[in-house]
């Protein structure tokens, strides 16, 4: 009995001295301004912010694009002008020298017409007309789309007409209608673009959530000396080393989902901005991409993917001397992040290969991109998840013996 | 109280302790001198379980430093000297009441021996105030009350009043001759000869990592036939006076 209660004690104690590590470390870093406007209070402002920005701006820009388009004509043929003109956003200039100033900017097409387009009409062959463009500016390539299809209408037309006095009407011509049908469900629209930018986004926030924390618990607590005036008490290095992590990964984790939130916000609202009424329906179709159970497993996977983080991160600050350096040497796991964000950018969902899901990092992104797609593969998530949790074993196991250095303490 | 046996300890291809043994007792002040690297720094943090020694043993209170250090910690209360390491964003009561918490005492206990020792060091007034903006003075006296937050029957200091202006170093002066009547046992390091006669019962004398001497003032005096510390101290280091 005195032996069952000594070791209760002592079970009792050791969780209580990692929790109290913990909560001093949650403490610190809550009232440290620098780490919370960096990791959380800049991605909500900027991520919605610059990408409504960026949306907003092409949208106007393209709006104006198609507004005034001055361009040069080439030869002269009443019936082509005012197929090109209808409407009044098209206006004709007549520079010097017309290649240059399309080159330049100021015209946005040259059209030229056939010499002999109303002799080739006359006796029923194909006249050309050419749209000149520069596909190097946006605004250009709008312009030719636009002439393309005043054309095309002008070339239809202009065939009816002729079938009519051969006595034939269109569809005599066309035998075969190709059309196109979108088969692809709403969710798998919004899946499509969300799994397109959330993977990179939530592995590369998930690692720039812990690198001031980590920097600051394990190099600045070295710096500081508290380091070994906290090795002096009776506390368990695996505790102080256990509330530490926690401390990390919660902050990773916290601004991982950060800017999974803004996000989505500035995805709903991304119709609004373009000008599109179905709005509301977007923003549905985003919301049902996240169902309790994905979103159950999209947590446990942001969980180990932030231990992970955090092991690795406090395991390389530990052998940083001082608070810069430890940011130096934090530089790379950024490149990392982005580098398994990128791995699956431009895969398609469903042809993710199978080998990603061991690769750490990359798994975490393969299967977010899988699970906003749709695809619940419980394979793959085993693998990941599974996979994951090795890794964060043992990286943990590497940063606690990394933790038991005499060195760690010693300085000089 | 200490009973440190045939130390050595070494990092990588330096040696820091060389086969050094001494004793304190119960209660007693004793005085550590040494230059620079001395190997001063490396004995008390040997003691207080912060490093391992590469052979030898050391007790504390009859217990070995590698087999129980967590009861040794709990007995030790240490102070390292120059910049002393707080955490900026808490507040000194914060900071006194974390280091309490994992020495393992309760709520209630802290609160009393905070305030007890907030007493003791006149530092009631900012108890309660973030760290970020204490003077050094006040920094010091946060540390300390840290440092002495769980009632340890030995204290180990190292170089207490190095960088410290002439009142907060008195104030350490007088805490060392309060903790001899309190009965506490204290290992001091200094450089500052006038500090180690004033205080001491006993002086080591460590040179490159070895021990130079053991024993009184008294008995070191008689034995160099001088009463001038910094003269024995030259004799011993081998520098010229």
């Amino acid at each position: 009995m005195p032996y069952l209660c000594r070791w209760w004690e002592g079970r009792f104690e050791r969780t209580m001295s990692w929790i109290t590590v913990w909560k001093k470390e949650m403490l610190d870093l809550l009232r440290d301004r620098k780490t919370w406007v960096a990791s959380v209070v800049l991605p909500i402002l900027l991520v919605p912010g610059l990408m409504l920005f960026i949306v907003a701006l092409q949208t106007s820009s393209e709006k104006e694009a198609r507004r005034h388009v001055p361009i040069a004509v080439e030869g002269r043929q009443a019936e082509v002008e005012r197929a090109i003109l209808q409407d009044g956003t098209v206006e004709v200039v007549h520079p010097p020298d017309p290649l240059q100033a399309l080159r330049n900017g100021e015209i946005r097409a040259i059209v030229r017409i056939d010499g002999q387009f109303d002799q080739k009409m006359a006796e029923r062959r194909t006249a050309e007309v050419t749209i000149v463009y520069n596909p190097s500016n946006q605004k250009s390539q709008i312009a030719q789309e636009m002439l393309a299809q005043r054309l095309q209408d002008l070339n239809k037309r202009l065939t009816a007409e002729r079938l009519s006095r051969l006595g034939l009407d269109e569809q005599s011509v066309t035998p075969l209608a190709v059309r196109s049908e979108d088969a692809s469900t709403k969710n798998q629209k919004a899946g499509s673009i969300l799994g397109f930018i959330i993977p990179f986004l939530l592995v590369v926030s998930c690692a720039t959530g812990a690198m001031p924390a980590a920097t600051d618990l394990m190099a600045g607590e070295k710096e500081r000396g508290t380091l070994e005036a906290l090795m002096t008490t009776p506390v368990r290095g695996r505790d102080v080393l256990i509330g530490k992590l926690g401390a990390v990964s919660i902050m990773a984790m916290v601004a991982a989902l950060v800017s999974l939130l803004s996000m989505l916000v500035a995805m709903m609202g991304i119709p609004k901005v373009i000008g599109e009424g179905a709005s509301l329906d977007f923003a549905r179709s985003i919301l049902s991409v996240f169902t309790p159970g994905r979103v159950t497993v999209v947590i446990l996977m942001l969980a180990l993917l932030a231990v992970l983080f955090a092991a690795l991160m406090l395991t390389v600050s530990s052998y940083a001397k001082s608070f810069k350096e430890s940011q130096t040497y934090m530089t790379p796991f950024v490149f990392v992040a982005m580098a398994a964000g990128y791995g699956v950018m431009f895969t398609a969902p469903n042809e993710i290969p199978f080998a990603y899901f061991f690769v750490p990092f990359l798994n975490a992104a393969a299967l977010l991109k899988e699970l906003l797609y749709g695809i619940v593969d419980p394979l793959h998530i085993g693998v990941a998840i599974f996979s994951l949790a090795v890794y964060v074993g043992a990286s943990v196991a590497i940063a606690s013996l990394s933790f038991r250095r005499e060195s760690l303490v010693v300085r000089g | 109280m200490i009973e440190v046996h045939r130390v050595t300890k070494t990092f990588k291809d330096v040696t820091a302790v060389q086969d050094v043994s001494f004793e304190v007792g119960r209660g007693e002040v004793v005085g550590m001198l040494g230059e620079n690297g001395a190997g001063k720094t490396t004995t008390l943090r040997l003691i207080a379980t912060v490093l391992r020694p590469t052979s030898g043993s050391i007790r504390v209170d009859g217990l070995d430093v590698t087999e129980q250090p967590r009861l040794v910690r709990r007995k030790i209360g240490i102070l390292f000297g120059g910049e002393t390491g707080l955490y900026d964003r808490l507040t000194a009561r914060e900071n006194i009441a974390y280091f309490g918490k994992l020495y393992g005492l309760d709520g209630g206990e802290i609160r009393r021996r905070t305030e007890e020792l907030a007493e003791r060091f006149g530092m009631t007034a900012y108890l309660d105030r973030r760290v970020g903006g204490f003077s050094k003075g006040m920094r010091q006296k946060t540390v300390l009350a840290r440092s002495l937050i769980h009632n340890p029957e030995v204290v180990l200091f190292d170089e207490p009043t190095s960088g410290l202006d002439i009142t907060s170093a008195n104030v350490i002066r007088g805490l060392i001759r309060e903790f001899r009547e309190e009965g506490r046992t204290v290992v001091f390091s200094s450089h500052i000869s006038g500090e180690v006669e004033r205080l001491c019962d006993r002086v080591l004398i460590l040179h490159q990592g070895r021990l130079q001497f053991a024993g009184t003032l008294e008995e070191l005096y008689r034995s160099r036939g001088t009463a001038d510390l910094d003269a024995v101290f030259m004799q011993m280091v081998g520098g010229a006076v």
